[in-house]
């Protein structure tokens, strides 16, 4: 696990809840972990492939997870942000991921990542966390706190 | 009014692209929730223009871009994606996608690529 891998996902989180959410985060701390499982209920996991692979897994408590949401649709009816939420929490930490990719690949590499995976009961037994060193990077705002865990490595 | 094809894996970005159209005059004529599917909905519904995600299940956008174009080499092709980097972004014009539009995207960057698309 590299240490700047983990720059572009800072870069990534604290531009993207601006833009789309209008949230402010602060990173608050960041710390090892021996996988990326999340220590929130609600999950969102990618795989990532090519020049870099391994997980990350974003998380929230589902308190924060329906305020972000409410927030990224704010003229939308509570039915209407129920009916999205999942989607939107997907969108949300798609871009994320997508803004620390274009920032890891460069000019001349190419990172894949799967499409989120989104998981409602994230602490219990339900999807194939990575157990290997895993960066994970907590930052708070007025909704409360988003965990990214990362466990990345280079290729080659 | 020209007619658009959604294809992303996500319906709350659909949902977002299609508040963008509406709003600009055009019509949203269905959407897609996969590669495969867009390849389906691009022959059943003819549209004018697609705008094609990257990351899909089943087939990603790349490869349904490569298999619409099979089949209509006049296909006009817009990829919206989050994974704005340098090489995909060429590899998708090479494959025949007439611009690229990251995600999260300004409507009105998405509005121009379309109005483009359509001259
Ligand atoms: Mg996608």
């Amino acid at each position: 696990m590299e240490v700047e891998f983990i720059n572009p996902f800072i870069i990534g989180a604290l531009e993207i809840f601006e833009k789309v959410a209008s949230i402010e985060l602060k990173k608050t701390d960041v710390k090892m972990l021996k996988g990326t499982r999340p220590s929130n209920e609600i999950g969102i996991a990618f795989g990532v492939f090519g020049y870099i692979i391994g997980q990350v897994v974003y998380s929230f408590k589902t308190h924060t997870a329906e305020r972000v949401v409410s927030s990224m649709m704010p003229n939308s009816s509570v039915e209407k942000q129920k009916e999205y939420f999942e989607s939107a929490l997907g969108a949300l930490a798609n871009m994320i991921t997508g803004r620390a990719t274009i920032l890891l690949a460069g000019k001349e590499q190419v990172i894949r990542i799967t499409p989120p995976l989104i998981i409602m009961q994230s602490t219990t037994d339900t999807f194939q966390y990575i157990n290997s060193p895993t960066i994970s990077i907590i930052f708070t705002s007025r909704f409360g706190s988003l965990e990214i865990n990362i466990a990345l490595r280079q290729t080659k | 009014m020209a007619t658009i094809l959604l294809a992303d894996d996500l319906a709350f970005i659909k949902m977002i692209q299609k508040e963008v159209l509406d709003k600009a005059g055009f019509t949203v004529i269905g959407d897609a929730v996969d590669g495969v599917d867009a390849v389906e909905k691009y022959k059943r519904l003819k549209p004018d223009v697609v705008l094609m995600d990257i990351t899909m299940p089943k087939m990603d956008g790349l490869n349904s871009i490569k298999v619409i174009k099979q089949l209509d080499p006049n296909a006009r092709i817009i990829v919206c994606s989050a994974l704005g980097q340098q090489q995909l972004i060429i590899e998708a014009i090479r494959l025949g996608a007439r611009d690229f539009v990251v995600k999260p995207f300004e409507p009105d960057r998405l509005i121009k690529a379309i109005q483009k698309a359509l001259k």
